[in-house]
């Protein structure tokens, strides 16, 4: 797993503060999160996310902080007093593709919002802040850097196969579309990983980096023959693994019947005492995932939903750069 | 080992039982917890299932463990060897509640409020170690406290409570059931058995005599009161006899004679009493008066009254108080017109019902019952016959007299029916049957009857025909015939008999000329049994046509059944109004219902009459089918005094016996034995201490409570390594 600190500094409390999924909630759309999540990144990293690694001038720009000085252009510096940097046209699009969890599993969440104030449908309801409105937040921001870097951006919402899906595109109304689509509610189906990468790989011809975000709770078995698909085919692959605080800590005191949203059924647990071989469990399952995506040089970053979303931007923004360089880790 | 205070010891094992009841409480019902990593809940319930299931067994154990040990703790453990010294630490007590402890002095106060008093006086000195039981020895006999107890307080609680029977004193069963409780009390402990009673005759019954009192370490001591001396005057209505009219005739408006038998206790000096009699059988009540005479203890007073034709209760009472009320009342039941049933077991005769000589016993029997068909008696008599084979159960129900022509096909099954229903007061009449038979008909049915007879298998051919001897026995089944029975026997002779041994002299009811019996009646129950030791055929013997065949066949029905009648009119704490009717059950006087039809044929003691009036029979729907009485005991209620010797030597063969006054004290043991409760109490706290450890352990899944903090998303573990630069920083 990748370590995408992003930087400290006087800024970076307040950074956090927006990229917290307590502020985060409170917007009501996908664009102002998008935004907020897009700047709160950037607000606490050394470099600005927004450099290209082509090699045709492009355009100017005027500087903002964070950005590398070596490509401040220092006869327009000259001419008028003013900082600007040399951008340069890519050789080669990179292609991002979205892949969204919309599973009933990924109905589950607890940690508490304020009512009204912004969520997805069912968190609206619940007055929680669920693993689905996390991935949203994310892959709304990942799309949203994305875009701005003018990267071909696809979304696709999955459970047992792909459900609703924006084409890759790096046109105008992308954006709309991404968000028209992250605001549907997750559905009652559980998840069928091969069945999805087989669909998504269709549609995609060319080499490109698949984001998957996800609770990633079927069986690792399904996570590594999805994964090796798309190996074989020669993408790129960042794993989002999207899990409640609660499954992460399973800090339950009472006992009481657990029911499964997926269908599952219905068992009675003392949390108390079940709780050891529970986290035991949920850690070796975790370490399988990450053992599968890191033996296939793959990125694979753990979401706590009551955490920041600041370290998944730095990782697809790391994985980008990886790619750029023409090293993709292959 | 054994207790101080054995019910703290039970208290403490159900006790234990709470533990169960939280667990299964704790199996409530809870709002389902929706979840999304099930798959991993699942596999870890697998891994903890079988862990869990050993632990909360474990804890169980522990905690049922803890409660029975505090409850054994409290109830003071003595390991080793017993108990007591030689005085009591168990007292049983019997209160003599019987109707002599009616008896009311010059101060207006019972015989049994007085001995009330003096137990409860002795219970309040006693040591509160002294554990302490109560029988009741007022008929029927119960149990007031028992197992013994040291709770005093509701000991003399009890006693306040209890209240005069009617029923007689029954020493010997009260002292039964002590010597019952001491012998399974599985104590070993010192035993005191004390008597509260004024001890008249009538608290000592001779028919009866107490068992031994043994303690199983022999240390057992017996006290009784001093038999009271003084004298007290009552008059006690003893028996009401309605004198009955032949057959079926009677009732009907008919005049009846009603006597009432007077009998007087104590001081008998020249005295007058006045007796009523009333009820629901008459129009109007009647009174009479009796003079005593000085030393007359023993009178009857003769009504002639109408008795109405249904029936009904006749009561008699003494108007003037004297010193013991409950024996001044007394009621009978007076029977209605009610048609005589009579029910014939015989075969069908399809061929010779024509010729005389070819007649059956049955058909002599039912022609001596009608001889003028169509007169007034064919009204009174209602005849049926059945097939023996086909007889059922509900072919009794309301028949007075069993005629069984056949006693040979009937079915050995149907016997204890048959008894049965004599011991509720049937008239069965038997005799051989006149074929031939090979069946050993008698021998089962009198056993059933418990007759100890011998019944020759095979009918007798005399050589010499005999004849009814001149001279018969006094019999109240031919009292009416007394003046005849002389000249009217003599004429019948007999060819034929069945040769029997075993009758009482005194059941024989005609012999012939060399004394041997003819006919021989014999209660059963409440009913009566008249054999036969010949068929009723010409072949037999002539009796059928003969001058004695009408009167003797109506005499066996008619007193036979009124003989049979008697004895219905019940006893407090001896015997429900005994009744033929088949019916359900019976309402006791105070609501208690008993069942009657009880295969076996004995009711339980605690379900006995306890009080005097009405009782009625009724069937499963609640129907009253007929109404009995139930008297106080006046027989026992004997309030003469008794020797102290006579006394003693009542009671001797229960033991030794002392006479003290209620005053003095018993002394309370000594205890000898190892204390065991410390011991108790200090593994009560390790396993309670134990139980903190292990559930918590359990709970946690270690002793040190160091709780997992479980994974954390790879943003939050970046959040804390900022969160861990920008502290340093500051």
């Amino acid at each position: 797993m990748s370590d995408p600190a992003p930087a400290s500094g006087s800024g970076g409390l307040r950074a956090e503060q927006y990229l917290a999924p307590e502020t985060i909630g409170q917007l009501g759309t996908f664009e102002l999160r998008a935004r907020m999540i897009a700047e709160g990144v950037m607000s606490g990293m050394h470099r600005s996310p927004y450099q290209g690694l082509a090699v045709e001038f492009a355009q100017h720009r005027q500087y903002v902080p964070g950005d590398d000085l070596r490509h401040l252009d220092w006869k327009v510096f000259g001419r008028s007093d003013k900082l600007h940097l040399k951008q340069y046209q890519q050789e080669t699009n990179l292609d991002v593709m979205i892949l969204v969890d919309a599973s009933a599993s990924m109905r589950f969440g607890t940690l508490e919002v304020k009512q009204g104030w912004g969520g997805t449908n069912a968190s609206k309801i619940a007055s929680t802040w669920t693993k689905y409105d996390h991935a949203t937040a994310v892959a709304a921001a990942l799309c949203y850097l994305a875009l701005q870097q003018r990267d071909r951006v696809g979304l696709a919402l999955f459970a047992d196969g792909l459900r609703d899906q924006v084409r890759r595109s790096n046109a105008r109304d992308t954006w709309r579309r991404v968000v028209r689509t992250l605001a549907g509610d997750p559905v009652e189906d559980a998840t069928d990983l091969v069945k999805v990468a087989e669909q998504a790989m269709a549609s995609v011809t060319n080499r490109s980096l698949f984001v998957m975000i996800s609770d990633f709770l079927a069986p690792t078995e399904a996570v590594r023959d999805a994964i090796a698909r798309l190996r074989h085919r020669r993408h790129d692959v960042l794993l989002l693994q999207v899990l409640d605080r609660q499954e992460l800590r399973f800090n339950y005191d009472d006992p009481a019947p657990f029911e499964g949203l997926e269908g599952e059924g219905r068992i009675p647990v003392d949390p108390r005492s079940i709780r050891e071989d529970y986290l035991a469990a949920m850690s070796r399952h975790c370490a399988e995932l990450e053992r599968i995506a890191r033996s296939h040089k793959y990125d694979y970053l753990r979401l706590d939903t009551h955490g920041s979303v600041g370290p998944a931007i730095a990782a697809m923004l790391g994985r980008r750069k990886m790619l750029s360089k023409g090293g993709g880790g292959r | 080992m054994t207790f101080l205070a054995p019910g703290l010891a039970i208290a403490g094992l159900l006790a234990a039982s709470v533990p169960i009841i939280i667990h299964l409480l704790l199996r409530r019902r809870r709002t389902p917890v929706p979840w999304a990593a099930m798959a991993l809940l699942m596999e870890a319930a697998r891994r903890h299932r079988r862990r869990s299931r050993i632990e909360r067994l474990l804890l169980l154990v522990v905690r049922v463990l803890i409660l029975a040990l505090l409850g054994i703790a409290l109830a003071g453990p003595l390991l080793g060897e017993r108990v007591a010294t030689l005085e009591s630490i168990t007292m049983h007590m019997v209160i003599d509640d019987g109707i002599t402890s009616g008896v009311t002095g010059a101060d207006g106060i019972t015989s049994l409020e007085h001995q009330v008093g003096d137990a409860i006086e002795l219970v309040n000195g006693l040591d509160s170690s002294v554990r302490i039981s109560i029988v009741l020895a007022g008929r029927p006999v119960r149990t007031l406290i028992q197992p013994a107890t040291t709770d005093h307080r509701s000991v003399v609680s009890a006693l306040e409570g209890v209240l005069v029977r009617e029923g007689a004193t029954d020493l010997a069963s009260a002292l039964d059931r002590i010597a019952i409780s001491i012998d399974g009390g599985g104590v070993r402990d010192g035993h005191e058995v004390r008597i509260f009673s004024d001890l008249r005759r009538g608290a000592i019954d001779d028919r009866t005599r107490p068992p031994a009192l043994d303690s199983p370490d022999g240390e057992i001591r017996l006290v009784t009161t001093m038999p009271t001396t003084d004298r007290v005057e009552s008059v006690q209505i003893v028996n009401i006899d309605v004198a009955r009219v032949p057959l079926s005739l009677a009732g009907g408006g008919d005049d009846r004679l009603v006597s009432v038998r007077l009998r007087r206790t104590g001081e008998t000096p020249d005295s007058s009493t006045t007796v009523r009699i009333d009820g629901d059988a008459i129009a109007a009540p009647e009174t009479r008066r009796v003079e005593w005479t000085a030393g007359a203890t023993d009178a009857t007073v003769d009504f002639q009254m109408r008795v109405d034709e249904d029936g009904g209760v006749l009561e008699a009472l003494v108007l003037e108080p004297d010193d013991l009320s409950l024996d001044d009342r007394r009621s009978t039941m007076v029977e209605g017109r009610i048609p005589s049933r009579i029910l014939i077991l015989d075969r069908d005769d399809f061929g010779g019902a024509g010729r005389a000589d070819r007649w059956r016993s049955t058909d002599w029997f039912e022609r001596a019952m009608l001889p003028d068909l169509g007169g007034e008696l064919a009204e009174a008599v209602e005849i049926d016959r059945v097939d023996p084979a086909a007889l059922d159960q509900r072919d009794l129900d309301g028949v007075s007299v069993l005629v069984v022509g056949r006693p040979d096909l009937l079915d050995d099954d149907f016997f204890p029916e048959i008894v049965r229903w004599t011991n509720d007061g049937g008239v069965l009449v038997t005799m051989p049957p006149g074929s031939t038979t090979v069946r050993p008909w008698a021998t089962p049915l009198l056993d059933s009857l418990g007759l100890d007879w011998s019944v020759a298998l095979e009918a007798e051919t005399l050589e010499e025909p005999r004849r009814l001897s001149s001279s018969q026995p006094a019999s109240v089944l031919t009292r009416l015939l007394d003046a005849e029975i002389g000249e009217l026997a003599p004429s019948v002779s007999i060819n034929r008999r069945l040769a029997i041994e075993g009758p009482n002299d005194g059941d024989v009811v005609l012999v012939d000329d060399v004394e041997e019996p003819f006919l021989i009646d014999v209660p059963i129950g409440l009913g009566r049994l008249v054999f036969f030791t010949v068929a009723i055929e010409l072949d037999w013997t002539d009796l059928p046509v003969r001058p004695l065949m009408v009167p003797l066949v109506q005499e066996i029905t008619r007193q036979g059944t009124a003989l049979a009648a008697r004895g219905r009119d019940g006893v407090v704490g001896e015997r429900p109004p005994a009744s033929r009717t088949n019916g359900a059950a019976m309402i006791l006087p105070g609501g208690d219902r008993i069942v009657l039809d009880d295969d076996s044929g004995e009711i339980d003691q605690d379900r006995l009459p306890t009080r005097s009036g009405v009782a009625e029979v009724v069937d499963l729907s609640d129907r009253m089918l007929e109404r009995g009485v139930v008297n106080p005991a006046v027989d026992q209620a004997k309030l003469e005094t008794i020797e102290r010797e006579e006394l003693l030597e009542w009671l001797s063969p229960s033991g030794d016996w002392v006479i003290e006054s209620e005053s003095d004290q018993v002394e309370v043991a000594a205890i000898i034995g190892t204390d065991i409760a410390g011991i108790l109490i200090v593994a009560v706290l390790f396993l309670v201490l134990f139980e903190t450890v292990l559930a918590r352990w359990f709970a946690r899944g270690g002793i040190i409570t160091r709780r997992s903090q479980g994974l954390t998303g790879a943003n939050s573990e970046a959040d804390a390594a900022r969160m861990d630069r920008t502290e340093a920083v500051s």
